[in-house]
Protein backbone atom coordinates (compact mmCIF):
# COMPACT_ATOMS: atom_id res chain seq x y z
CA UNK A 1 0.00 0.00 0.00
CA UNK A 2 2.74 2.46 -0.89
CA UNK A 3 5.18 4.29 1.30
CA UNK A 4 4.19 5.96 4.53
CA UNK A 5 6.25 9.11 5.06
CA UNK A 6 3.88 10.54 7.65
CA UNK A 7 4.46 14.12 6.54
CA UNK A 8 1.54 16.21 5.30
CA UNK A 9 3.16 16.87 1.93
CA UNK A 10 3.84 13.18 1.36
CA UNK A 11 0.23 12.36 2.17
CA UNK A 12 -1.03 15.02 -0.23
CA UNK A 13 1.24 13.75 -3.01
CA UNK A 14 -0.03 10.24 -2.32
CA UNK A 15 -3.65 11.32 -2.63
CA UNK A 16 -2.89 13.24 -5.83
CA UNK A 17 -1.20 10.20 -7.40
CA UNK A 18 -4.23 8.07 -6.58
CA UNK A 19 -6.47 10.62 -8.30
CA UNK A 20 -4.40 10.80 -11.50
CA UNK A 21 -5.96 7.81 -13.23
CA UNK A 22 -9.63 8.52 -12.38
CA UNK A 23 -9.16 12.15 -13.40
CA UNK A 24 -7.49 11.13 -16.65
CA UNK A 25 -10.26 8.66 -17.46
CA UNK A 26 -13.01 11.18 -16.79
CA UNK A 27 -11.10 13.81 -18.78
CA UNK A 28 -10.75 11.43 -21.71
CA UNK A 29 -14.47 10.63 -21.54
CA UNK A 30 -15.31 14.36 -21.55
CA UNK A 31 -13.06 15.10 -24.53
CA UNK A 32 -14.19 12.02 -26.46
CA UNK A 33 -17.82 12.94 -25.99
CA UNK A 34 -17.69 16.70 -26.62
CA UNK A 35 -15.34 16.49 -29.61
CA UNK A 36 -17.41 13.78 -31.24
CA UNK A 37 -14.99 10.79 -31.18
CA UNK A 38 -17.91 8.88 -29.76
CA UNK A 39 -21.54 9.72 -30.43
CA UNK A 40 -22.60 12.05 -27.57
CA UNK A 41 -26.18 10.79 -27.95
CA UNK A 42 -25.06 7.34 -26.79
CA UNK A 43 -22.20 8.45 -24.55
CA UNK A 44 -23.14 11.79 -22.99
CA UNK A 45 -20.23 13.79 -21.49
CA UNK A 46 -19.61 13.43 -17.73
CA UNK A 47 -20.57 17.01 -16.90
CA UNK A 48 -24.06 16.45 -18.32
CA UNK A 49 -24.32 13.12 -16.52
CA UNK A 50 -23.32 14.79 -13.25
CA UNK A 51 -25.89 17.58 -13.74
CA UNK A 52 -28.68 15.14 -14.59
CA UNK A 53 -27.68 12.95 -11.66
CA UNK A 54 -27.80 15.93 -9.31
CA UNK A 55 -31.25 16.94 -10.58
CA UNK A 56 -32.54 13.40 -10.16
CA UNK A 57 -31.08 13.14 -6.66
CA UNK A 58 -32.61 16.40 -5.46
CA UNK A 59 -35.91 16.36 -7.29
CA UNK A 60 -36.80 12.87 -8.37
CA UNK A 61 -37.39 9.34 -7.20
CA UNK A 62 -33.75 8.29 -7.37
CA UNK A 63 -33.30 8.08 -3.59
CA UNK A 64 -36.51 6.10 -2.95
CA UNK A 65 -35.51 3.75 -5.78
CA UNK A 66 -32.02 3.29 -4.32
CA UNK A 67 -33.59 2.64 -0.91
CA UNK A 68 -35.97 0.05 -2.39
CA UNK A 69 -33.18 -1.85 -4.13
CA UNK A 70 -30.92 -1.76 -1.08
CA UNK A 71 -33.78 -2.82 1.18
CA UNK A 72 -34.63 -5.85 -0.97
CA UNK A 73 -31.00 -6.93 -1.17
CA UNK A 74 -30.45 -6.56 2.58
CA UNK A 75 -33.73 -8.24 3.58
CA UNK A 76 -32.93 -11.19 1.32
CA UNK A 77 -29.41 -11.34 2.71
CA UNK A 78 -30.71 -11.34 6.30
CA UNK A 79 -33.12 -14.20 5.58
CA UNK A 80 -30.31 -16.08 3.83
CA UNK A 81 -28.12 -15.72 6.93
CA UNK A 82 -30.91 -16.99 9.19
CA UNK A 83 -31.34 -20.06 6.94
CA UNK A 84 -27.73 -20.78 5.98
CA UNK A 85 -25.90 -20.52 9.31
CA UNK A 86 -27.99 -23.13 11.19
CA UNK A 87 -28.12 -25.33 8.10
CA UNK A 88 -24.35 -25.08 7.74
CA UNK A 89 -23.93 -26.09 11.39
CA UNK A 90 -26.06 -29.19 10.79
CA UNK A 91 -24.21 -30.17 7.61
CA UNK A 92 -20.83 -29.61 9.25
CA UNK A 93 -21.61 -31.70 12.33
CA UNK A 94 -23.64 -34.56 10.83
CA UNK A 95 -21.93 -36.75 8.25
CA UNK A 96 -25.29 -38.19 7.24
CA UNK A 97 -26.83 -34.78 6.52
CA UNK A 98 -23.66 -33.71 4.75
CA UNK A 99 -23.54 -36.80 2.53
CA UNK A 100 -27.23 -36.57 1.66
CA UNK A 101 -27.11 -32.96 0.58
CA UNK A 102 -23.61 -32.64 -0.89
CA UNK A 103 -24.36 -33.23 -4.62
CA UNK A 104 -27.51 -31.12 -4.48
CA UNK A 105 -25.59 -28.31 -2.76
CA UNK A 106 -22.83 -28.45 -5.38
CA UNK A 107 -25.44 -28.29 -8.14
CA UNK A 108 -27.19 -25.23 -6.75
CA UNK A 109 -23.88 -23.52 -6.00
CA UNK A 110 -22.77 -23.99 -9.62
CA UNK A 111 -26.16 -22.99 -11.08
CA UNK A 112 -25.99 -19.32 -12.15
CA UNK A 113 -28.68 -18.17 -9.73
CA UNK A 114 -30.21 -15.64 -12.11
CA UNK A 115 -31.64 -18.51 -14.17
CA UNK A 116 -34.20 -19.32 -11.49
CA UNK A 117 -35.71 -15.82 -11.67
CA UNK A 118 -38.11 -16.67 -14.56
CA UNK A 119 -39.22 -19.78 -12.66
CA UNK A 120 -39.87 -17.75 -9.50
CA UNK A 121 -41.71 -15.19 -11.62
CA UNK A 122 -44.19 -17.90 -12.63
CA UNK A 123 -44.48 -19.31 -9.10
CA UNK A 124 -44.93 -16.13 -7.04
CA UNK A 125 -45.61 -13.52 -9.71
CA UNK A 126 -43.85 -10.16 -9.97
CA UNK A 127 -43.67 -8.20 -6.73
CA UNK A 128 -41.80 -7.68 -3.51
CA UNK A 129 -41.67 -11.35 -2.57
CA UNK A 130 -40.17 -12.27 -5.95
CA UNK A 131 -37.18 -9.97 -5.38
CA UNK A 132 -36.62 -11.14 -1.82
CA UNK A 133 -37.01 -14.85 -2.65
CA UNK A 134 -34.60 -14.62 -5.58
CA UNK A 135 -32.05 -12.80 -3.42
CA UNK A 136 -32.39 -15.41 -0.66
CA UNK A 137 -31.89 -18.22 -3.16
CA UNK A 138 -28.72 -16.62 -4.54
CA UNK A 139 -27.27 -15.48 -1.22
CA UNK A 140 -27.71 -18.73 0.72
CA UNK A 141 -24.92 -20.75 -0.93
CA UNK A 142 -21.75 -18.76 -0.11
CA UNK A 143 -22.86 -18.34 3.53
CA UNK A 144 -23.67 -22.05 3.75
CA UNK A 145 -20.25 -22.96 2.38
CA UNK A 146 -18.47 -20.50 4.68
CA UNK A 147 -20.28 -21.88 7.73
CA UNK A 148 -19.54 -25.51 6.83
CA UNK A 149 -15.84 -24.83 6.19
CA UNK A 150 -15.50 -22.64 9.27
CA UNK A 151 -17.18 -25.08 11.65
CA UNK A 152 -15.33 -28.06 10.22
CA UNK A 153 -11.95 -26.41 10.69
CA UNK A 154 -12.60 -25.51 14.32
CA UNK A 155 -9.38 -26.02 16.20
CA UNK A 156 -9.19 -29.45 17.88
CA UNK A 157 -7.70 -27.79 20.94
CA UNK A 158 -10.80 -25.64 21.33
CA UNK A 159 -12.99 -28.73 21.12
CA UNK A 160 -10.85 -30.42 23.76
CA UNK A 161 -11.36 -27.40 25.97
CA UNK A 162 -15.11 -27.83 25.52
CA UNK A 163 -14.82 -31.47 26.49
CA UNK A 164 -12.73 -30.69 29.57
CA UNK A 165 -15.33 -28.15 30.65
CA UNK A 166 -18.04 -30.75 30.00
CA UNK A 167 -20.01 -28.40 27.77
CA UNK A 168 -23.10 -30.04 26.34
CA UNK A 169 -23.04 -30.52 22.57
CA UNK A 170 -25.44 -27.62 22.09
CA UNK A 171 -23.48 -25.26 24.33
CA UNK A 172 -20.23 -26.27 22.62
CA UNK A 173 -21.76 -25.21 19.31
CA UNK A 174 -22.88 -21.82 20.61
CA UNK A 175 -19.81 -21.09 22.73
CA UNK A 176 -17.01 -22.58 20.65
CA UNK A 177 -17.84 -23.68 17.14
CA UNK A 178 -19.88 -20.69 15.95
CA UNK A 179 -17.47 -18.02 17.25
CA UNK A 180 -14.51 -19.91 15.80
CA UNK A 181 -16.27 -20.14 12.42
CA UNK A 182 -17.26 -16.47 12.43
CA UNK A 183 -14.49 -15.16 10.14
CA UNK A 184 -15.37 -17.69 7.44
CA UNK A 185 -19.08 -17.01 7.88
CA UNK A 186 -18.41 -13.29 7.45
CA UNK A 187 -16.43 -13.95 4.26
CA UNK A 188 -19.43 -15.90 2.96
CA UNK A 189 -21.75 -13.03 3.89
CA UNK A 190 -19.52 -10.52 2.09
CA UNK A 191 -19.62 -12.60 -1.11
CA UNK A 192 -23.38 -13.01 -0.69
CA UNK A 193 -23.87 -9.26 -0.29
CA UNK A 194 -22.44 -8.66 -3.76
CA UNK A 195 -24.63 -11.45 -5.17
CA UNK A 196 -27.70 -10.09 -3.35
CA UNK A 197 -27.30 -6.69 -4.97
CA UNK A 198 -26.78 -8.21 -8.42
CA UNK A 199 -29.89 -10.39 -8.12
CA UNK A 200 -32.05 -7.61 -6.71
CA UNK A 201 -31.08 -5.48 -9.71
CA UNK A 202 -31.64 -8.28 -12.25
CA UNK A 203 -35.10 -9.01 -10.86
CA UNK A 204 -35.98 -5.33 -11.02
CA UNK A 205 -34.68 -5.10 -14.58
CA UNK A 206 -36.75 -8.13 -15.61
CA UNK A 207 -39.99 -7.50 -13.74
CA UNK A 208 -40.02 -3.70 -13.85
CA UNK A 209 -41.18 -3.63 -10.25
CA UNK A 210 -39.59 -0.43 -8.91
CA UNK A 211 -36.06 0.15 -7.68
CA UNK A 212 -32.93 1.26 -9.53
CA UNK A 213 -33.06 -1.75 -11.87
CA UNK A 214 -36.40 -0.94 -13.42
CA UNK A 215 -35.57 2.77 -13.39
CA UNK A 216 -32.50 2.22 -15.55
CA UNK A 217 -34.37 -0.06 -17.95
CA UNK A 218 -37.14 2.48 -18.31
CA UNK A 219 -34.68 5.32 -18.94
CA UNK A 220 -33.01 3.22 -21.62
CA UNK A 221 -36.26 2.33 -23.35
CA UNK A 222 -37.12 6.05 -23.51
CA UNK A 223 -33.66 6.88 -24.88
CA UNK A 224 -32.86 9.10 -21.90
CA UNK A 225 -29.23 8.09 -22.09
CA UNK A 226 -27.87 10.72 -19.73
CA UNK A 227 -30.23 9.36 -17.08
CA UNK A 228 -29.00 5.81 -17.79
CA UNK A 229 -25.42 6.85 -17.03
CA UNK A 230 -26.47 8.78 -13.92
CA UNK A 231 -28.47 5.82 -12.52
CA UNK A 232 -25.61 3.44 -13.24
CA UNK A 233 -23.28 5.75 -11.32
CA UNK A 234 -25.69 5.70 -8.37
CA UNK A 235 -25.80 1.89 -8.49
CA UNK A 236 -22.01 1.90 -8.33
CA UNK A 237 -22.09 4.18 -5.28
CA UNK A 238 -24.65 1.90 -3.56
CA UNK A 239 -22.36 -1.08 -4.17
CA UNK A 240 -19.35 0.79 -2.81
CA UNK A 241 -21.14 2.01 0.32
CA UNK A 242 -22.61 -1.40 1.17
CA UNK A 243 -19.25 -3.06 0.72
CA UNK A 244 -17.47 -0.46 2.85
CA UNK A 245 -20.00 -1.07 5.65
CA UNK A 246 -19.52 -4.81 5.29
CA UNK A 247 -15.73 -4.53 5.52
CA UNK A 248 -16.12 -2.48 8.69
CA UNK A 249 -18.45 -5.05 10.29
CA UNK A 250 -16.15 -7.87 9.21
CA UNK A 251 -13.15 -6.18 10.78
CA UNK A 252 -15.03 -5.76 14.05
CA UNK A 253 -15.99 -9.44 14.21
CA UNK A 254 -12.37 -10.41 13.67
CA UNK A 255 -11.43 -8.48 16.79
CA UNK A 256 -14.09 -10.21 18.83
CA UNK A 257 -12.88 -13.69 17.98
CA UNK A 258 -10.82 -15.12 20.80
CA UNK A 259 -7.46 -16.20 19.52
CA UNK B 1 -10.07 -54.21 -1.29
CA UNK B 2 -12.27 -55.86 1.30
CA UNK B 3 -16.01 -55.56 1.50
CA UNK B 4 -16.00 -52.92 4.25
CA UNK B 5 -13.62 -50.76 2.22
CA UNK B 6 -15.85 -50.93 -0.83
CA UNK B 7 -18.91 -50.04 1.25
CA UNK B 8 -17.09 -47.08 2.81
CA UNK B 9 -15.94 -45.93 -0.63
CA UNK B 10 -19.42 -46.14 -2.07
CA UNK B 11 -21.05 -44.41 0.90
CA UNK B 12 -20.79 -40.80 -0.40
CA UNK B 13 -22.26 -41.78 -3.78
CA UNK B 14 -25.11 -43.75 -2.24
CA UNK B 15 -25.90 -40.95 0.20
CA UNK B 16 -25.65 -38.32 -2.50
CA UNK B 17 -27.94 -40.23 -4.85
CA UNK B 18 -30.38 -40.80 -1.99
CA UNK B 19 -30.37 -37.06 -1.30
CA UNK B 20 -31.09 -36.25 -4.94
CA UNK B 21 -33.82 -38.91 -4.98
CA UNK B 22 -35.46 -37.38 -1.87
CA UNK B 23 -35.25 -33.91 -3.44
CA UNK B 24 -36.79 -35.13 -6.71
CA UNK B 25 -39.52 -37.01 -4.81
CA UNK B 26 -40.30 -33.83 -2.86
CA UNK B 27 -40.51 -31.93 -6.13
CA UNK B 28 -42.82 -34.61 -7.58
CA UNK B 29 -45.11 -34.35 -4.53
CA UNK B 30 -45.22 -30.55 -4.74
CA UNK B 31 -46.07 -30.76 -8.45
CA UNK B 32 -48.63 -33.54 -8.06
CA UNK B 33 -50.41 -31.87 -5.15
CA UNK B 34 -50.20 -28.51 -6.98
CA UNK B 35 -48.84 -26.82 -3.86
CA UNK B 36 -47.12 -24.22 -6.01
CA UNK B 37 -48.41 -22.69 -9.23
CA UNK B 38 -46.37 -23.35 -12.31
CA UNK B 39 -44.16 -26.19 -11.11
CA UNK B 40 -44.25 -29.01 -13.67
CA UNK B 41 -43.61 -32.57 -12.44
CA UNK B 42 -40.00 -33.80 -12.73
CA UNK B 43 -40.95 -36.46 -15.27
CA UNK B 44 -42.20 -33.82 -17.72
CA UNK B 45 -39.09 -31.70 -17.13
CA UNK B 46 -36.72 -34.57 -17.75
CA UNK B 47 -38.56 -35.68 -20.88
CA UNK B 48 -38.42 -32.07 -22.10
CA UNK B 49 -34.70 -32.07 -21.33
CA UNK B 50 -34.27 -35.31 -23.26
CA UNK B 51 -36.12 -33.82 -26.19
CA UNK B 52 -33.92 -30.70 -26.13
CA UNK B 53 -30.76 -32.78 -25.79
CA UNK B 54 -31.52 -34.52 -29.06
CA UNK B 55 -32.31 -31.26 -30.86
CA UNK B 56 -29.90 -28.66 -32.22
CA UNK B 57 -31.21 -25.61 -30.35
CA UNK B 58 -29.91 -26.55 -26.90
CA UNK B 59 -26.43 -27.29 -28.22
CA UNK B 60 -26.30 -24.06 -30.20
CA UNK B 61 -27.34 -22.09 -27.11
CA UNK B 62 -24.85 -23.98 -24.92
CA UNK B 63 -22.06 -23.41 -27.44
CA UNK B 64 -22.84 -19.70 -27.55
CA UNK B 65 -22.96 -19.22 -23.77
CA UNK B 66 -19.84 -21.32 -23.14
CA UNK B 67 -17.87 -19.60 -25.92
CA UNK B 68 -18.81 -16.12 -24.68
CA UNK B 69 -18.04 -17.07 -21.05
CA UNK B 70 -14.69 -18.55 -22.07
CA UNK B 71 -13.76 -15.47 -24.13
CA UNK B 72 -14.68 -13.14 -21.28
CA UNK B 73 -12.71 -15.25 -18.79
CA UNK B 74 -9.69 -15.41 -21.12
CA UNK B 75 -9.63 -11.64 -21.69
CA UNK B 76 -10.09 -11.02 -17.97
CA UNK B 77 -7.24 -13.43 -17.20
CA UNK B 78 -4.79 -11.68 -19.52
CA UNK B 79 -5.66 -8.21 -18.19
CA UNK B 80 -5.87 -9.43 -14.59
CA UNK B 81 -2.47 -11.18 -14.66
CA UNK B 82 -0.66 -8.23 -16.27
CA UNK B 83 -2.24 -5.50 -14.14
CA UNK B 84 -2.18 -7.64 -10.97
CA UNK B 85 1.51 -8.48 -11.41
CA UNK B 86 2.30 -4.83 -12.18
CA UNK B 87 0.66 -3.52 -9.01
CA UNK B 88 2.20 -6.31 -6.92
CA UNK B 89 5.60 -5.61 -8.44
CA UNK B 90 5.73 -1.84 -8.10
CA UNK B 91 4.51 0.36 -5.27
CA UNK B 92 4.18 3.20 -7.77
CA UNK B 93 1.76 1.23 -9.95
CA UNK B 94 -0.16 0.24 -6.83
CA UNK B 95 -0.59 3.88 -5.87
CA UNK B 96 -1.49 4.86 -9.41
CA UNK B 97 -4.09 2.11 -10.03
CA UNK B 98 -5.06 0.93 -6.53
CA UNK B 99 -7.83 3.40 -5.75
CA UNK B 100 -9.42 3.09 -9.19
CA UNK B 101 -9.40 -0.71 -8.94
CA UNK B 102 -10.84 -0.62 -5.44
CA UNK B 103 -13.65 1.62 -6.64
CA UNK B 104 -14.51 -0.24 -9.84
CA UNK B 105 -14.49 -3.73 -8.34
CA UNK B 106 -17.40 -2.96 -6.04
CA UNK B 107 -19.62 -1.72 -8.86
CA UNK B 108 -22.25 -4.45 -9.32
CA UNK B 109 -21.46 -5.73 -12.84
CA UNK B 110 -25.14 -5.88 -13.82
CA UNK B 111 -25.17 -2.10 -13.53
CA UNK B 112 -22.96 -1.97 -16.61
CA UNK B 113 -25.46 -3.87 -18.74
CA UNK B 114 -27.61 -0.85 -19.75
CA UNK B 115 -24.57 1.30 -20.54
CA UNK B 116 -22.81 -1.43 -22.53
CA UNK B 117 -26.02 -2.09 -24.48
CA UNK B 118 -26.22 1.62 -25.34
CA UNK B 119 -22.66 1.69 -26.64
CA UNK B 120 -22.26 -1.75 -28.18
CA UNK B 121 -25.75 -2.94 -29.02
CA UNK B 122 -27.44 -6.30 -28.49
CA UNK B 123 -24.66 -8.65 -29.60
CA UNK B 124 -22.00 -11.00 -28.27
CA UNK B 125 -19.62 -8.06 -27.84
CA UNK B 126 -21.77 -6.65 -25.04
CA UNK B 127 -21.87 -10.05 -23.35
CA UNK B 128 -18.10 -10.36 -23.47
CA UNK B 129 -17.53 -6.86 -22.08
CA UNK B 130 -19.89 -7.36 -19.13
CA UNK B 131 -18.54 -10.87 -18.46
CA UNK B 132 -14.96 -9.59 -18.58
CA UNK B 133 -15.73 -6.80 -16.14
CA UNK B 134 -17.15 -9.32 -13.66
CA UNK B 135 -14.34 -11.85 -14.18
CA UNK B 136 -11.47 -9.39 -13.94
CA UNK B 137 -11.35 -8.75 -10.19
CA UNK B 138 -10.79 -12.25 -8.76
CA UNK B 139 -7.86 -12.82 -11.13
CA UNK B 140 -6.37 -9.37 -10.62
CA UNK B 141 -6.56 -9.44 -6.82
CA UNK B 142 -5.24 -13.00 -6.53
CA UNK B 143 -2.29 -12.25 -8.81
CA UNK B 144 -1.56 -8.95 -7.03
CA UNK B 145 -1.43 -10.72 -3.65
CA UNK B 146 0.79 -13.49 -5.01
CA UNK B 147 3.13 -10.99 -6.72
CA UNK B 148 3.57 -9.07 -3.47
CA UNK B 149 4.76 -12.28 -1.88
CA UNK B 150 7.13 -12.99 -4.78
CA UNK B 151 8.47 -9.47 -4.49
CA UNK B 152 9.29 -9.87 -0.81
CA UNK B 153 11.11 -13.14 -1.54
CA UNK B 154 12.85 -12.57 -4.86
CA UNK B 155 13.31 -8.81 -5.22
CA UNK B 156 17.01 -8.95 -4.35
CA UNK B 157 17.61 -11.64 -6.89
CA UNK B 158 15.90 -9.76 -9.71
CA UNK B 159 17.97 -6.72 -8.77
CA UNK B 160 21.23 -8.70 -8.95
CA UNK B 161 20.19 -10.06 -12.33
CA UNK B 162 19.49 -6.47 -13.45
CA UNK B 163 16.19 -7.41 -15.02
CA UNK B 164 14.25 -4.57 -16.59
CA UNK B 165 10.64 -4.15 -15.46
CA UNK B 166 9.18 -5.82 -18.56
CA UNK B 167 11.56 -8.82 -18.42
CA UNK B 168 10.91 -9.04 -14.67
CA UNK B 169 7.14 -9.07 -15.29
CA UNK B 170 7.26 -11.83 -17.90
CA UNK B 171 10.11 -13.99 -16.60
CA UNK B 172 9.48 -13.84 -12.83
CA UNK B 173 6.05 -12.56 -11.88
CA UNK B 174 3.76 -14.04 -14.54
CA UNK B 175 5.17 -17.60 -14.25
CA UNK B 176 5.43 -17.27 -10.46
CA UNK B 177 1.73 -16.55 -10.05
CA UNK B 178 0.28 -19.40 -12.12
CA UNK B 179 -1.31 -21.18 -9.15
CA UNK B 180 -2.86 -17.95 -7.86
CA UNK B 181 -4.07 -17.20 -11.38
CA UNK B 182 -5.93 -20.48 -11.78
CA UNK B 183 -7.67 -20.02 -8.42
CA UNK B 184 -8.75 -16.59 -9.59
CA UNK B 185 -9.85 -18.01 -12.95
CA UNK B 186 -12.12 -20.58 -11.27
CA UNK B 187 -13.98 -17.86 -9.37
CA UNK B 188 -13.87 -15.58 -12.42
CA UNK B 189 -15.44 -18.14 -14.78
CA UNK B 190 -18.35 -18.69 -12.38
CA UNK B 191 -18.96 -14.93 -12.18
CA UNK B 192 -18.64 -14.52 -15.95
CA UNK B 193 -21.20 -17.29 -16.49
CA UNK B 194 -23.68 -15.58 -14.13
CA UNK B 195 -23.32 -12.26 -15.93
CA UNK B 196 -23.44 -13.77 -19.42
CA UNK B 197 -26.65 -15.66 -18.56
CA UNK B 198 -28.08 -12.50 -16.96
CA UNK B 199 -27.45 -10.30 -20.00
CA UNK B 200 -28.86 -13.04 -22.24
CA UNK B 201 -32.01 -13.08 -20.15
CA UNK B 202 -32.29 -9.30 -20.16
CA UNK B 203 -31.33 -8.27 -23.64
CA UNK B 204 -29.15 -10.35 -25.96
CA UNK B 205 -31.32 -12.82 -27.89
CA UNK B 206 -28.95 -15.83 -27.82
CA UNK B 207 -27.61 -18.50 -25.50
CA UNK B 208 -28.93 -20.38 -22.47
CA UNK B 209 -30.23 -17.30 -20.66
CA UNK B 210 -32.35 -16.37 -23.65
CA UNK B 211 -33.72 -19.93 -23.90
CA UNK B 212 -34.79 -19.91 -20.23
CA UNK B 213 -36.48 -16.55 -20.58
CA UNK B 214 -38.03 -17.40 -23.95
CA UNK B 215 -39.52 -20.68 -22.69
CA UNK B 216 -40.76 -18.86 -19.57
CA UNK B 217 -42.46 -16.13 -21.59
CA UNK B 218 -44.07 -18.76 -23.82
CA UNK B 219 -45.20 -20.56 -20.62
CA UNK B 220 -43.52 -23.75 -21.81
CA UNK B 221 -42.71 -24.56 -18.22
CA UNK B 222 -41.18 -28.04 -18.62
CA UNK B 223 -38.81 -26.65 -21.27
CA UNK B 224 -37.92 -23.70 -19.05
CA UNK B 225 -37.10 -25.99 -16.12
CA UNK B 226 -35.18 -28.29 -18.46
CA UNK B 227 -33.00 -25.34 -19.47
CA UNK B 228 -32.51 -24.30 -15.84
CA UNK B 229 -31.37 -27.84 -14.93
CA UNK B 230 -29.13 -27.92 -17.99
CA UNK B 231 -27.58 -24.52 -17.17
CA UNK B 232 -26.78 -25.86 -13.71
CA UNK B 233 -25.11 -28.91 -15.28
CA UNK B 234 -23.03 -26.65 -17.53
CA UNK B 235 -21.98 -24.57 -14.51
CA UNK B 236 -21.12 -27.73 -12.57
CA UNK B 237 -19.04 -29.10 -15.44
CA UNK B 238 -17.21 -25.80 -15.91
CA UNK B 239 -16.45 -25.63 -12.20
CA UNK B 240 -15.27 -29.26 -12.04
CA UNK B 241 -12.91 -28.84 -15.00
CA UNK B 242 -11.35 -25.72 -13.49
CA UNK B 243 -11.13 -27.32 -10.04
CA UNK B 244 -9.30 -30.33 -11.50
CA UNK B 245 -6.93 -27.98 -13.36
CA UNK B 246 -6.30 -26.08 -10.15
CA UNK B 247 -5.53 -29.30 -8.25
CA UNK B 248 -3.17 -30.37 -11.04
CA UNK B 249 -1.29 -27.05 -11.04
CA UNK B 250 -1.09 -26.89 -7.25
CA UNK B 251 0.11 -30.49 -6.85
CA UNK B 252 3.20 -30.73 -4.67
Amino acid sequence: MGRRDGSGMGHLANVLIRLVLPAALIGLWQVASTSGWVNPVFVPPPDRVARTGYEMLTGGDLIPAAAATTGRALLGLAIAIVIAVPAGLVFASSRLADGLTYPAREFFRALPTVTIVPALMVIVGPGESLSVLAVVFGAVWPILLGTILGVRETDRVLLDVARVHRLSARRAVVKIRLPAALPQIMTGIRISLAIALVIALVVEMMSGHGGLGSMVVEARSRFRNTEVFAIVAVIGVVGLVLNALMVRIERRTRHDVPA
Amino acid sequence: MNMAGIVAGLRPYVLGLAGIAVLTAGWAVVAAAELLDGVPPPLEVFSALGEQLTGAELWRATGHTVAVTASATAIATVIGVLVGAAIGMSAMMDRLLGSTINTLRFVPPVALIPVVLLIMGFGSGSEIVVGTFAALWPVLLNVAAASREIKSRFEDMTRIQRLGPVRKLFSVYVPGTVAATITGVRVAAALALILVVAIEMLAVPAGLGHQVRFAGNALQLPTMYAYIVWTGCVGLLLNSVLQATERYLRRP
